[in-house]
């Protein structure tokens, strides 16, 4: 496919038109942004397609040193836990989000890990509400671990981050108020009086 | 249910606007070729937005006409016909039906039991196009009513029904550019939009239901008047709202759009967004 298309810019575009195009693409699909989501296969794809699109542009121009993103070291450490644990962050890597959730199911200890687990199974199965209780109630049990605080705080700033576009469009509309309106209006029937007709009788 | 996914109109262009009432009139039309003349009373935005979205990600360019109907007796307006209006017209159909049904279930009353005769043979039709589709909704809303009969409080649960419909109508749909990444990605963003869905229009029925003492996710969670549950499932419920929204997003971005993007984004980011604050704000005072 065209590599400009991918970007979604013209084969005309500047060079910087091109690195703007490419760093936005490649932060709307970024790892972290669906990092443990169930499309990130695709997002990656996308990212990965993106990139190559970016390279091959740069070659083209025969700019050299193509721009690579860092997507940055997946996985990440486990925080300490019983070998079950282990298992279940295994099972919810894999997708078996049915067996994850058994298992977390036959545990009767619930620890903060527990509920940390919880929410991941829950929110890959798209129940957000018991998620963010879940993380709540991790993050209260153990206030010092920074993945449990980390998984709270992503999902409320998810929720947070839609309708930007909204509410800045809000802000930065000076639109066409009523007190616009007649302003205009005032202004139209100044240019009327000027060329002897009138349109608004009293001023 | 419906009526909640729409454009916020004054943020679109003209011509943004006149393709939306193209697609519109389009499935209407289509409407009226495979079912009844009758069967475009059941006409409603949400399904226009599928057509959009589906025809958007075909390759084919669209076929735009100028026609009449009866609405419209003597201007000719704007009519799209792509192929994926018909089955976005069975979607209609069969939503629209499996609403009145459960309307029957509710209030039980003469004339929701009447319109459900009148309209059984369009919804027979639509469901023999649409074999598997069509079981999927009855099952879902056998869930859900079951759901509805034992009270549950959990939103999670009553509106994972919901949503998995809304899911299987994105996904199920029967063309061939939608390939196997395509149908993942427009299962979740189908699952997430019925899920906003169902959460908006619970908040918007709160008043309604504690009236007429029907089933609500939110009366059954929090207890008290219309406006003691109002307060207090406000927190949660927007938290719900803007999360299933969020990622809804994110499996539209990931959907190959073709054409009418600035219109789909609209619907996406603005209309979405606005109709979210309505429905936190108390302004939508529950539809259809």
């Amino acid at each position: 496919m065209d590599p400009y298309k991918i970007l979604g810019v013209n084969p005309s575009a500047t060079d910087a038109e091109i690195k703007t195009a490419y760093r936005r693409l490649a932060k709307k699909y970024h790892p972290d942004k669906y990092r443990g989501h169930d499309l990130e296969d695709l997002a990656g794809e996308r990212l990965k397609a993106i990139n190559e699109a970016y390279d091959t542009i740069q070659k083209q121009r025969q700019q050299g040193g193509g721009y690579s993103y860092n997507s940055g070291g997946a996985g990440g450490a486990y925080s300490s836990g019983s070998a079950r644990f282990a298992e279940i962050r295994n099972a919810i890597a894999r997708g078996d989000l049915t067996q994850a959730d058994a298992m977390l199911d036959a545990l009767s200890e619930r620890t903060a890990e527990w509920h940390y687990l919880k929410g991941m199974v829950l929110l890959r199965k798209g129940w957000y509400d018991g998620a963010r209780q879940h993380f709540a109630t991790a993050t209260g049990l153990d206030p010092t671990n920074t993945e449990y605080a980390n998984a709270y705080n992503t999902v409320n700033r998810s929720a947070g981050g839609y309708g930007q576009a909204y509410y800045g469009r809000q802000a930065n509309t000076g639109g066409c108020g009523v007190c616009d309106m007649c302003a205009g209006l005032m202004c139209a029937d100044c240019c009327c009086e000027c060329m002897g007709g009138d349109c608004i009788r009293c001023c | 249910m419906f009526g909640y996914i729409q454009p916020l109109k004054p943020e679109l262009k003209i011509k943004e606007y006149e393709a939306y009432k193209g697609y519109y009139c389009g499935l209407c039309k289509s409407i009226k070729e495979n079912y009844t003349n009758t069967a475009r009373f059941m006409l409603n935005y949400d399904c226009a937005v599928l057509y959009i979205l589906l025809s958007s990600m075909s390759d084919a360019d669209p076929v735009v006409a100028s026609e009449r109907c009866f609405v419209s007796p003597f201007k000719k307006k704007t009519v799209v016909r792509c192929d994926e209006a018909s089955y976005a017209a069975a979607v209609n159909v069969l939503l629209v039906c499996a609403k009145i049904n459960d309307n029957v279930r509710d209030e039980n009353s003469l004339s929701a039991k009447a319109l459900a005769l009148f309209y059984g043979r369009v919804n027979r039709r639509a469901g023999n196009g649409n074999v598997k589709l069509a079981e999927e909704i009855k099952q879902r809303l056998e869930n859900l009513f079951a759901l509805e009969s034992e009270r549950c409080d959990d939103i999670d649960r009553a509106a994972d029904e919901f949503a998995n419909i809304l899911a299987a109508v994105f996904s199920m749909a029967p063309f061939k550019f939608i390939n196997a990444a395509a149908k993942k990605t427009l299962w979740h963003f189908g699952y997430n939009l019925g899920r906003w869905v169902y959460i908006a229009d619970a908040v918007s029925d709160i008043e309604k239901d504690i009236k007429k003492n029907n089933y609500n996710v939110f009366v059954q969670r929090f207890s008290g008047g219309a406006k003691k549950v109002k307060d207090a499932a406000k927190e949660e419920a927007e938290f719900n709202l803007k999360f299933s929204l969020s990622q809804a997003c994110k499996a539209y971005e990931l959907l190959d759009i073709k054409r009418d993007k600035p219109l789909l984004d609209n619907i996406m980011y603005l209309g979405l967004a606005k109709k979210t604050e309505d429905v936190l704000k108390g302004e939508t005072d529950g539809s259809v």
